[in-house]
């Protein structure tokens, strides 16, 4: 019996809802042709035809106000994003994926948060994930790629969180995003980064369909010096009590050079490194023209609708 | 809006607590925390903020009361249940909570469950291993129960046997009223006499004393590196280590403070001396596990005080003449 095509889309849609997700849109292969090999949908599902790209948006008032309240904490900025919010995407991912299976087709659900730290093979980047979310969720119509290679809603800007289902069901695609640009290049990204990660200078094309991108060039190793091992207090873990910077090497750095710092920085900073968080404030400095300004809370209440 | 609105968002806010395994839900308006210090105010974490909804989950009863007893001697569940189930269901209550208040256009944080302190005093914060906000304090103040002498909050409901998750809203909820019920504690001193690092000073000079809307509370201080030393780094066995077979115990300092070198170093050596063990063990709170508030006596199953049994057999590698410093032993398993 043939399947109800239509159906099983609204059935995702409902299945994505029910679990907390604010966007779930639907990307066909052909978006993907300018992602490594490696990393399209097909790498993780042969006859792959669909990707269905599902987000879940930060608690609002949280995301805005982590660290620059009196409170001047990131506990729950950590927890949530690492621990609930991540949760609910995985799970959102598993019952779209047993949907999927339910009316008879494969589905793989992909990770948020898992990285290859080195190249490998014929990747010749560190800190790779095995797929893109990112490009994912620009396929499927929720938003644009800014210059700081975020990806930018126009409801919510940078304040949210993707994750994608690799599958081979035939689902109609959704449009992408056809709105005003999300990203005047208004540097704010670049300027907010201590790490100076970002360059203002140089970027890479990035192709998603039909659309091109222009990101700029991020030094990820500079970046995860503060996002992934906390090593410059200023981005957050002074708030906690750690006030221990270490200075990267001023050029390439290397792995060993992390690991020696991790273990200046383990010295010097006691217990409390185990406790700590670093924001990414490239990406909450970055708030799309449209929503300067804006309370998001108040925009989006059932009652103003 | 309108005073039934609210009543009717409050009732919305239960219900959708309670259809995410929320077995206990209460809310605290903003005035009981007058007394609260500035920074781990509910205002602190959300200048707008109204109202503070407390939530707990049970644990699974017969699950608390048997780990580590009988012939399975295991508190494998307890571990893997409360790490990751019970505190994945308060995180996504929490969050689910959040949205819908956000959706009516309220600001709204969700607070965490545990895991993160600020280890030392910080600025106007003077205590120590401090969160950002206190669910304990939160629970009380939403009327789901009050201190225990061990400065942890009862219920009438499920005495220690539940975990607890606060939000922050702008929403002006209804509020509960407080706890009036009969006294949760009655100072029995099991907590105190059972915590094997001794951790929980009753001396009555240094209680604590705590103003919540109207009422006031003592309990004792806790010191928080003592408790944090078998609580979170598992270096006393008899607190749930040895079901693993971890035999390696470390004493903290009779005397004197713990540094956070002296909690690092011994965390490292007993890992070293414990092998792969220690990285696959727990240890549940024997104060917690130990308490039965009067109301709940002979309802409540007592746990079996493992520790205490196994706390005679201690083997000493160190000879303990410097008080100040830890102190190795074994406590030897047999069939």
């Amino acid at each position: 019996m043939k399947t109800d095509m239509s159906k099983l889309r609204k059935e995702i849609i409902r299945t994505a809802e029910k679990g907390c997700m604010d966007f779930t849109g639907f990307a066909p292969m052909d978006r993907f042709n300018g992602v490594h090999r490696r990393m399209r949908p097909e790498a993780h599902l042969k006859d792959a035809k669909c990707v269905v790209s599902i987000g879940i948006r930060y608690p609002l008032a949280m995301y805005e106000n982590a660290g620059k309240t009196k409170a001047e904490s990131y506990m729950s900025m950590d927890m949530y994003e690492n621990n609930a919010m991540e949760t609910a995407l995985l799970q959102a991912a598993m019952d779209v994926a047993r949907t999927l299976e339910d009316f008879g087709f494969n589905a793989v659900p992909m990770t948020t948060s898992m990285y290859r730290v080195q190249p490998y093979k014929d990747i010749k980047e560190c800190w790779t994930q095995d797929f893109r979310n990112d490009i994912a969720a620009v396929a499927a119509g929720h938003g644009e790629l800014g210059f700081n290679g975020v990806v930018i809603t126009p409801k919510y800007g940078t304040r949210q969180m993707f994750t994608s289902i690799v599958t081979d069901a035939p689902i109609e695609a959704d449009k992408m995003y056809e709105g005003p640009s999300l990203c005047d290049k208004c540097m704010k990204c670049v300027n907010a980064c201590k790490m100076a990660a970002i360059s203002a200078k140089d970027f890479d094309k990035v192709v998603v369909g039909d659309r091109n991108y222009y990101v700029a060039k991020k030094d990820i190793w500079r970046c995860m010096w503060s996002k992934k091992f906390m090593l410059n207090a200023e981005m957050g873990p002074k708030l906690h009590g750690m006030n221990v910077t270490i200075e990267p090497p001023k050029d390439e750095i290397k792995e060993e050079d992390v690991q020696k710092a991790l273990s200046e920085k383990g010295r010097k900073g006691g217990l409390q490194t185990w406790y700590t968080y670093s924001m990414r404030e490239c990406e909450r400095e970055c708030v799309p023209p449209h929503l300067r300004g804006v309370d998001l809370v108040k925009k989006y209440a059932k009652s103003a609708v | 809006m309108w005073e039934a609105d609210m009543k009717s968002l409050t009732e919305r806010v239960k219900k959708l607590a309670k259809e995410n395994r929320m077995d206990l839900v209460g809310v605290a308006s903003i005035d009981r925390y007058a007394h609260a210090p500035e920074m781990v105010h509910p205002r602190a974490h959300l200048p707008e903020a109204n109202a503070v909804i407390a939530m707990a989950i049970r644990y699974p009863d017969a699950m608390f009361v048997n780990a580590g007893s009988g012939d399975a001697e295991s508190i494998f569940s307890i571990e893997n249940y409360q790490n990751t189930v019970i505190g994945k269901n308060l995180y996504n209550a929490a969050l689910r909570v959040t949205r819908l208040l956000e959706d009516e256009g309220y600001k709204t944080v969700p607070m965490m469950v545990s895991g993160r302190w600020r280890l030392h005093p910080y600025k106007s914060i003077k205590t120590e291993w401090c969160a950002d906000f206190s669910n304990r304090h939160a629970a009380v103040a939403a009327g789901l129960g009050e201190f225990g002498l061990h400065a942890l909050c009862i219920t009438p409901q499920y005495g220690m046997r539940q975990r607890f998750i606060s939000i922050v809203t702008e929403s002006p909820l209804t509020a509960d009223p407080m706890y009036s019920g009969p006294s949760l504690c009655d100072k029995c001193m099991l907590c105190f006499k059972s915590c094997p690092s001794r951790s929980i000073d009753v001396r009555p000079e240094n209680l604590e004393k705590v103003k919540i809307g109207e009422r006031v509370f003592e309990y004792a201080k806790v010191d928080h590196w003592r408790c944090g030393w078998s609580e979170q780094v598992n270096n006393i066995p008899e607190e749930g280590p040895m079901m693993g077979g971890q035999e390696i115990g470390i004493l903290p300092p009779e005397e004197g403070k713990i540094t956070d070198e002296m909690f690092l170093s011994a965390f490292y050596e007993k890992n070293g001396l414990a092998g792969f063990q220690a990285g696959m063990t727990h240890a549940m709170g024997n104060c917690m596990r130990m308490c039965i508030p009067p109301p709940l006596r002979g309802k409540q199953k007592l746990p079996e005080n493992y520790c205490k049994k196994m706390m005679g057999k201690r083997e000493f590698i160190d000879p303990g003449d410097d008080k100040t410093r830890p102190r190795k032993y074994k406590v030897p398993l047999k069939a």
